[in-house]
């Protein structure tokens, strides 16, 4: 008898706690870090945020712990910390940098990333197909052929000055793509070592008298100046080009960019897979496929630049 | 505070030498430092560069390996902080520079700015590395980067002398500015001191130096200096004491001249007024500067005889005193001076001048002539008083002859008359005698007359010889006590004083030379008199004296019936009687004798007196030796 009241003891007590395991699976927590509040992260996590809702995870069952670093790698070594005591389920990263502080000290958790221009260059991943640990994601990177042949069309084009800030490993990327490219497109490509706001005003006014045009990368010194770059390469008649298309917004004439949002709808396709159980290492890791040109308009008013007809004819997008 | 020094004072000098002193020193100064400084400076910089491009070429080994240039870049930017550095280049084995421009140039450079507006915009950083070497002036080092024992590459450091040069000029501008400053300031202490311990004695002592040549020779210095300049400064001062001592000042003089009432004038050698005072202004009329450089003519008057007789001599002798001469005014008048004239000679006995010196003797030739005229005057009324004297002493003779005459007549009539005058009264009174009440009446009545007439004939007689016998038997005039004089008289008296309940009273009376006979005649006559002619109260007399010069003064008064004032003189003649023979008893020879006796010692006699009011009678006597 004693023995029936033990079993029917020990089976309430297993219904018990697998009913709590089941629930407590439904219960997912997803960590989420921006290096800082760019329009860009803010519009690839809208867009990874609405592929997991697609999938399953969207709240309240998953619950989004959003941090932002505010362009501060110590900040955003301290919420690292607080998101390994956490125990996520997974851990999103916007940016090159949030990304790279991450996955430094976290192993043990998926991590997806988006708007990392070159995840193997910037020692994210060891490889495009996979990445060989526990990140995956979607990158912001363009093929550098269409960037070039857009900048082509203004013929005047013989130095490009690429602003970009040293430790900011997509801007470096870019730095390097385009060095790669530059003797198949005569064009000289001249690196501008940013790392200081003052810099801008010091160096700016001789770059801009040497060079045709400016490439600004994302770095977040370049990001936070762009406006006052974006001014003054205007007044001096130097075309400004990117590959991020918040800079096209703030100010920058042309940019041959990734979308954002399909960005980050790439990465929350990734992210299901792998709250499904997927390792992310088995996840390719994926450039956007939608990517357009966006044009300025107002910069172009402003800096009386004459458009050519066949760029506009590949334009996608204008800022009035 | 600084007196504005005279340019070409020791003072200036001293402070020009000084500052020029201080002013190449500080040049050298400057200098030495400028090249000591350079030398530090550029010493420095090779250090630096050689540690900065050692770092770099350390920290590039890996990335020029790796051919990162991004990283190179990094490293080379950041080392481009300095201000120093105009760049920072790297090259890998081969040569090939493998960083970019914009990390490789100093862009934060001031000096770069100017070097890049004269290059092209397709300049690259080989073009801006050769303008910068062009154009500055530099100091390029070029460290090796090895691995091991091979050299993979250098890294090229240029570092700008720029601010050395400034910093040069820097620390030479502010040894310039604090020589300057510690040389104003120096150079005011040492101008202050070297004031207060020679300059402001120097000065003092060129003042008083000045001073003393015009002739101040009272000049002292009170400055207190130390050492051999207070020395310098007591030997001044005991120069000038000394000098004073010695010489007459040309103020002192100035005073006397001024002072000097008599004309001065000085005569060139050229015979033209050189100096005058102001005595000769005055008294010419002229003011100081109208007479300087006239000729010394002007002066004299014209009928002047200097010319010739009194020149000779000055000429001779150097000087001539005591010419009466005449000085002419401006307005022509001529007065008469008394002048006195001296050659003034020079070094070598060179003859400089004349010296007139003259005195306005106009009242004295007035008074002299007055004199003149008064002696003259006098001389006139002389001869007449002369001659009025022997007048006078021939009637005086003539009067005393007379007198004596008369006396001697009045005498001998007197004294010859007595014996028939005698014979005739004693023959009346025999007729009388035997006669009375004989004959008739008449006869009677008619002796009686002739016997009164004789006796009154008798008494005249002896009256007149008394009067006469005062001056032909008077006695030798010897001290006389008038007290005891008085007090015989008054016994002579006694029977009238007692009769008329008289009383006599006096001062202390004087020893005088007199005649003690006469003398007492004199008291008893007089105080009879009162005596005998009293008023209506009893005799009250007193007799007085007092000192008159050498002489006495004898008062004799009484409160009788007093004398009408016209009868003053008329009581003191012979036989003079103002009243009756009934009333008053008496010839009238009293006062008449006292006159006699009075006048015979010298003196006089009168009488103040208003009838009923008394009389009082004076009569004086001289001193010793004034009879």
């Amino acid at each position: 008898m004693w023995i029936i009241k033990k079993a029917v003891f020990s089976a309430v007590v297993f219904l018990i706690v697998a009913l709590f395991s089941i629930e407590a699976q439904a219960q997912r927590k997803i960590g989420v870090l921006m290096f800082s509040e760019e329009a860009r992260y803010i519009e690839a996590f809208k867009g990874t945020k609405d592929k997991l809702r697609e999938g399953g995870f969207g709240e309240p069952k998953t619950t989004f712990i959003v941090e932002q670093a505010g362009a501060n790698k110590a900040r955003a070594a301290e919420l690292v910390q607080k998101f390994a005591a956490e125990k996520l389920d997974l851990i999103i990263t916007l940016g090159t940098s949030a990304t790279l502080a991450v996955s430094r000290e976290i192993q043990d958790v998926p991590i997806v990333f988006s708007v990392v221009y070159d995840p193997v260059d910037a020692g994210i991943a060891k490889g495009w197909e996979s990445s060989g640990n526990n990140t995956t994601g979607s990158s912001s990177k363009i093929p550098m052929s269409r960037l070039t042949e857009s900048l082509k069309h203004f013929t005047q084009v013989k130095r490009l000055a690429v602003l970009y800030t040293t430790g900011e490993k997509n801007s470096e990327s870019v730095l390097k793509d385009l060095q790669r490219t530059e003797a198949n497109y005569k064009i000289k490509v001249i690196p501008v070592r940013l790392t200081k706001i003052e810099e801008v005003n010091q160096l700016l006014p001789e770059v801009l008298r040497t060079a045709d045009a400016v490439y600004v990368t994302g770095s977040n010194l370049v990001d936070s100046q762009v406006v006052v770059i974006a001014d003054m390469a205007t007044k001096a008649k130097v075309i400004t080009i990117t590959h991020l298309d918040d800079l096209v917004e703030k100010g920058v004439l042309l940019g041959v960019c990734a979308d954002a949002y399909s960005m980050g709808q790439l990465a929350g396709e990734k992210a299901v897979k792998i709250l499904k159980g997927v390792n992310p290492s088995s996840i390719p890791i994926e450039s956007a496929k939608k990517s357009g040109v966006i044009l300025n308009m107002k910069t172009a008013q402003k800096g009386q630049f004459q458009i050519p007809p066949n760029l506009m004819k590949t334009v996608t997008r204008t800022i009035e | 505070m600084f007196r504005k020094p005279y340019k070409k004072s020791i003072r200036y000098k001293f402070l020009k030498e000084i500052f020029l002193i201080l002013f190449v020193g500080t040049l050298v100064l400057s200098t030495v430092i400028a090249v000591n400084e350079g030398k530090m400076l550029r010493q420095s910089l090779v250090t630096k560069g050689k540690s900065f491009a050692s770092y770099i070429a350390m920290l590039s080994q890996e990335p020029l390996i790796m051919k990162d240039s991004i990283q190179l870049d990094s490293i080379v930017s950041e080392a481009n902080k300095d201000e120093d550095i105009m760049y920072i280049v790297i090259h890998d084995a081969q040569g090939t520079l493998v960083t970019s421009q914009y990390a490789s140039i100093n862009y934060q450079s001031p000096r770069l700015k100017v070097i890049l507006a004269g290059l092209s915009k397709e300049s690259e950083v080989e073009d801006i590395i050769a303008a910068i070497r062009n154009k500055e002036s530099n100091t390029e080092l070029s460290i090796p980067i090895l691995m091991g024992t091979y050299t993979i590459g250098k890294v090229t450091i240029c570092m700008s002398q720029y601010n050395i040069q400034q910093q040069i000029v820097k620390t030479v501008l502010f040894v310039l500015v604090l020589n300057i400053m510690v040389a104003i300031v120096l150079g005011a202490v040492v101008f202050i001191v070297s004031r207060q311990i020679i300059f402001d004695p120097i000065t003092e002592l060129t003042r008083a130096i000045a001073r003393l040549a015009k002739g101040d020779l009272s000049t002292r210095i009170a400055v207190k200096a130390t050492g051999e300049v207070q020395m310098l400064l007591e030997g001044f001062n005991q120069m000038a004491g000394d000098l004073n001592k010695t010489t007459v000042s040309k103020d002192y003089l100035d005073n006397i001249i001024r002072s000097m009432i008599n004309m001065l004038i000085v005569v060139s050698p050229d015979e033209k007024i050189i100096r005058t005072n102001d005595a000769a202004c005055r008294l010419l009329g002229y003011e100081e500067e109208e007479l300087i450089g006239r000729p010394a003519e002007t002066i004299f008057g014209v009928e002047s005889p200097r010319k010739d007789s009194w020149r000779k001599t000055l000429l001779a002798d150097d000087r001539v005193g005591n010419i009466e001469e005449s000085y002419r005014e401006k307005n022509g008048r001529e007065f008469p001076v008394l002048l006195s004239v001296s050659v003034m000679r020079g070094d070598n006995n060179l003859f400089r001048g004349t010296v007139y010196v003259a005195q306005d003797i106009t009242e004295r030739k007035r008074a002299e002539e007055a004199l003149r005229q008064s002696e003259k005057e006098l001389k006139e009324q002389a001869q007449e008083l002369e001659k009025e004297l022997i007048q006078r002493r021939r009637v005086e003779e003539e009067l005393a002859r007379s007198n004596k005459e008369l006396g001697q007549l009045a005498y001998v009539a007197s004294h010859d008359l007595q014996e028939p005058l005698r014979m005739v009264t004693s023959y009346v009174q025999l007729l009388a005698r035997r006669y009375r009440g004989k004959l008739d009446g008449d006869a009677d009545e008619f002796i009686a007359f002739a016997v009164n007439g004789a006796a009154r004939m008798q008494q005249l007689i002896n009256d007149l010889l008394t009067y006469s016998r005062v001056g032909t038997r008077g006695r030798e005039f010897e001290p006389t006590d008038c007290e005891i004089i008085l007090q015989q008289s008054l016994k002579n008296l006694q029977i009238a004083v007692e009769e008329k309940q008289a009383i006599v009273s006096h001062d202390p009376l004087p020893t005088v030379m007199a005649d003690h006979v006469q003398l007492g005649q004199l008291f008893q006559n007089l105080i009879g008199n009162a005596i005998k002619f009293q008023g209506p109260e009893p005799p009250h007399v007193h007799v007085s004296e007092s000192r008159n010069g050498n002489g006495w003064v004898f008062s004799v008064r009484d409160n009788g019936i007093g004398i009408a004032p016209e009868y003053a003189e008329r009581i003191f003649g012979i036989f003079q009687r103002l009243h009756s023979l009934e009333k008053y008893p008496g010839t009238g020879i009293g006062l008449a004798v006292c006159k006699k006796i009075v006048e015979h010692h010298g003196g006089r006699i009168w009488v103040e007196s208003k009838p009923g009011k008394g009389a009082t009678f004076y009569f004086t006597l001289p001193g010793k030796g004034e009879q």
